[in-house]
């Protein structure tokens, strides 16, 4: 019992620093989700995953910072991008025709410290 | 049947290298294995452009075939008064020239065609005109016309090719200057010539879903696998391109890219720059 109580301190602890988003493409291969994701100046890198129930069509994201551009498909797992604080786009798309619901978790950090993060949908 | 289809074919061809004549392509470029591999491009679109279209070949190509650049495109200018004509012919990309009529007082008309251009070239042409009413002794009398006020150059225009543009210029007597003696109308193409540098002959593949890229400005993004053509609408300015592949597979590619108006005509599309290549 104590140990479950522990677990369930645990994972509010954790949720504390959650960072948490999603949504669901539509029908067409051209449809992207479009986000904003902005860390504060003492950032020195941003992690991303992307999950998603679908097997098909193929779900990625692209982020994008100043000319660095990196693909993550939901194969490649969590990613830190080392590009400091600042702006980072975050585009959302598929591989084919077919709606996808997908979610994704995105922090700033510094070192292994959680930085100021917050995100703007655009799309 | 056969025939049919054979006529299809020749139809595609045909739309084909009409839509590659004014598109600009990007040469052959390959995707690496790399995790994350991502190319990174920019295209600036300048002028009056509306919006970028976009279009993913997937697949090696075969070739990539110098050609040289697009052929003149020029337009001639016609002054009329009465039983008076003057013409001026062959007034190319990026140079002026100057039409004068003498017919006095009243109206002038002017007109523009596109005769002599080659007509595999669809991009509309751009000018602009300016115009003085003279005295004998070369001294401005009084002109108007709803093209632009006297001694004025007037705002950009457009001509597609193998139309005519008239426009109606008025001299009349100057309280100071006297009577009008001639009509001076410079004109000042403005085309910019479609720098096709190389037209890639290629062995496109039918998507395979291992290709995608991305077209965003601003707050507008657009996924595309090859498929078909996208537009991305979003004015002038600088377009991001992204080609990745969800697979991570190492791949052949190119793109052609235009920045189109309004009419759907070419702006002015400037050769791609590339950020990263992976």
């Amino acid at each position: 019992m104590k140990r479950f109580i522990f677990l369930m301190l645990m994972g509010l602890s954790l949720n504390v620093f959650a960072h948490d988003d999603g949504g669901i493409l539509g029908e067409n291969a051209d449809a992207v989700d479009y986000f904003m994701v902005s860390c504060s100046a003492d950032s020195d890198r941003m992690y991303f995953n992307i999950s998603t129930s679908t097997t098909k069509p193929l779900l990625s994201a692209q982020v994008v910072k100043g000319t660095f551009a990196t693909n993550i498909p939901t194969s490649r797992g969590g990613v830190e991008i080392s590009q400091g604080g600042g702006s980072y786009r975050i585009t959302v798309n598929k591989n084919g025709f077919g709606k996808v619901g997908y979610s994704f978790e995105y922090h700033c950090e510094n070192g292994g410290e959680h930085t100021e993060t917050d995100i703007t949908r655009l799309q | 049947m056969k025939k049919i289809a054979q006529k299809t074919l020749l139809s595609f061809i045909a739309l084909s290298a009409m839509e590659s004549a004014f598109a600009l392509d990007s040469g052959a470029k390959n995707l690496t294995a790399t995790e994350g591999a991502t190319d990174y491009f920019k295209i600036n679109c300048a002028g009056d452009t509306d919006h970028l279209n976009f279009k993913l070949f997937e697949g090696a190509a075969n070739s990539v075939v110098e050609t040289p650049a697009t052929p003149s495109q020029l337009f001639n200018a016609t002054l009329t008064k009465l039983k008076l004509t003057t013409i001026v012919s062959v007034i190319e990309v990026g140079t002026n020239k100057e039409i004068t009529l003498k017919g006095g007082n009243g109206a002038y008309t002017l007109a523009l065609d596109t005769f002599g251009t080659n007509l595999s070239v669809k991009t509309a042409q751009t000018y602009s005109v300016q115009y003085q009413c003279l005295s004998a002794t070369k001294k401005i009398t009084a002109g108007s016309s709803t093209l632009t006020k006297q001694s004025i150059e007037s705002a950009k225009k457009t001509l597609a090719n193998g139309k005519t543009a008239k426009y109606i210029i008025n001299c009349a007597k100057d309280k100071t200057n006297g009577n009008t003696d001639s009509l001076v109308v410079k004109l000042i193409n403005k085309t910019t010539a479609v720098a096709k540098s190389a037209s890639t002959a290629s062995s496109a593949l039918a998507p395979s879903g291992d290709l995608t890229a991305q077209v965003i400005k601003g707050a507008i993004a657009k996924n595309t696998t090859g498929e078909e053509a996208i537009d991305v609408q979003n004015g002038s300015g600088k377009y991001d391109v992204l080609v990745n592949s969800p697979t991570n597979k190492a791949l052949p590619y190119h793109f052609e890219y235009s920045c189109l108006n309004t009419k759907n005509v070419d702006a002015q599309t400037a050769p791609f720059q590339l950020l990263q290549d992976q």
